[in-house]
């Protein structure tokens, strides 16, 4: 997770200087580009739909601040490490808030009805968000962007500044770990039918 | 080397097809969108960071008229333009004649990006049209037709033809003024766009951002305060469907049931058609009796 860790980061604030002058035209389009292969990644990593579209937006004025020092062509690299620290405080928050909720004996907010088709994507995302949270990081990463953002291996490795070998690699296990944590959950859910 | 083939295309698992699936059809909002690129722009505005080339002007439409607004620096300009329930939204940006972007100098397109808040739905929604256009001579208005047929905007001066629009959908088309680069580009039915009105804008934005922060940080009594400032600084704000969903949410996070009750039937009557409403109906089923 060594790419992870040194990939530039600020958090805006509004202590910070003023962001170098963008265009507005670049930015669109370095949103237009890029904002649902973020959004995704902020969901796959575990922030809430609800919180997704908050994010995603600091993760973009964050680039904006930034984009002077960035090289051309690495603008998703540098999207997307931030989104990794991003969504690794968002997941801290939340597990801090759902541990003091349980506490407080805090109900679930309840989600409006939706037809039986939205319910089985939710339900089978749901399912794809429990696997993957499972997942160590590293693997969880590659795991989503080959399979789900169907980077090659050479851009995830060096989107990772890993080895080719090494994205490799990782994607092996992950999947061997995808395999045995879905097994688990239909055998849960086998159990479950039994009752 | 070549790359495995993925899961999606090989796996026979209907659970792992169905799961890869939901994840890779999942998207955000184009509104999402929009807000972002809008906060950018507001911030830009706000901070005056891009000196006079990213000038912002958003104009509110009033309530039961569509608005329209339209905005021209000495080279870049984006228009926000906000409309009603009933009403909706005609924007229009002018990039001025020989214009550059103060970043991108002289070289780039113009990507002219349309935003427009609709208080139906409280967020920010709809149409965006982009153009390119290369810097020329010649000026170049571009508009936005607004989804309703009751009010359609002309560019004062302009011999524009009418505007052929479909209701509910927005289209953008693109007139060439024969006269000098104008300063602003004026809608008949609605004020001309000033600074001021962006300012606003994003002055709403920032407010309800505020209190969508400390309701996600569990803060219900900092929320609704930001919303009590929110409702006492813009008493017709275009994000007000918006602000009273949060205050609903705020009351419920507080356990204030009575109080959240008032608010969804203040949501209801005020915005029957917004997706808030939707919440609001939910919240007064379950607390009737």
């Amino acid at each position: 997770v060594t790419a992870i860790d040194s990939t530039p980061y600020e958090r805006s604030s509004p202590g910070l200087p003023p962001a170098p002058a963008l265009a507005i035209d670049q930015f669109a389009r370095l949103v237009e580009l890029h904002f649902d292969f973020i959004w995704r990644l902020l969901r796959r990593l575990g922030v809430p739909a609800g919180d997704a579209d908050d994010a995603a937006q600091e993760i973009f004025l964050i680039a904006s601040r930034k984009l002077d020092a960035i090289k051309d062509g690495s603008e998703r690299s540098f999207l997307f490490g931030t989104a990794l620290r991003i969504a690794a405080k968002a997941g801290e928050q939340r597990r801090r808030q759902n541990a003091l909720d349980k506490i407080a004996g805090e109900e679930e907010p309840t989600r409006p009805a939706a037809p039986d088709e939205l319910l089985e994507l939710r339900r089978a995302r749901e399912l794809l968000d429990e696997v993957l949270e499972a997942m160590p990081l590293d693997l969880r990463v590659v795991f989503v962007l080959f399979e789900l953002e169907e980077l090659t291996m050479a851009e995830i490795a060096t989107m990772l500044g890993v080895p080719n070998g090494t994205a490799a690699s990782r994607l092996r296990r992950a999947r061997q770990e995808f395999e045995t944590r879905v097994e688990r959950v239909k055998a849960r859910s086998d159990t479950r039918s039994v009752k | 080397m070549k790359d495995p083939d993925r899961l999606v295309h090989r796996a026979s698992d209907e659970l792992v097809l169905s799961m890869l699936h939901a994840a890779r059809n999942e998207a955000p909002h184009s509104a999402a969108k929009q807000r972002t690129i809008m906060a950018f722009a507001a911030g830009a505005s706000v901070l005056g960071i891009s000196g006079s080339a990213a000038a912002i002007a958003g104009g509110a439409g009033a309530a039961n008229a569509g608005g329209g607004a339209a905005v021209a620096s000495a080279s870049a300009g984006v228009a926000v333009g906000a409309g009603s329930a009933t009403g909706t939204i005609g924007s229009a940006v002018l990039a001025g004649s020989g214009a550059t972007s103060s970043v991108t100098g002289t070289t780039a397109l113009l990507v002219a990006k349309w935003l427009s808040i609709g208080a139906v739905s409280g967020v920010l929604t709809a149409g965006t049209a982009n153009e390119l256009a290369r810097p020329s001579p010649t000026p170049v208005v571009e508009t936005i037709a607004p989804t309703s047929a009751r009010e359609t905007p002309r560019l004062v001066g302009a011999a524009a033809p009418p505007i052929a629009h479909k209701p509910a959908e927005l289209e953008a088309r693109r007139l060439t003024l024969p006269s000098e680069p104008a300063k602003v580009a004026r809608f008949e039915s609605a004020p001309p766009a000033r600074a001021d009105d962006s300012r606003a804008l994003a002055r709403e934005v920032a407010s309800i951002d505020g209190a969508r922060e400390a309701l996600r940080t569990k803060d219900p009594d900092r929320a609704l305060a930001e919303l009590s400032r929110y409702e006492r600084a813009f008493p017709s704000g275009s994000l007000a469907p918006e602000a009273l969903y949060l205050q609903l949410e705020a009351l419920l996070q507080r356990k204030d049931r009575v109080a959240a009750r008032s608010v969804a039937e203040k949501l209801l009557r005020a915005h029957p058609q917004s997706p808030q409403a939707a919440r609001a109906r939910a919240v007064l089923a379950r607390s009737n009796p």
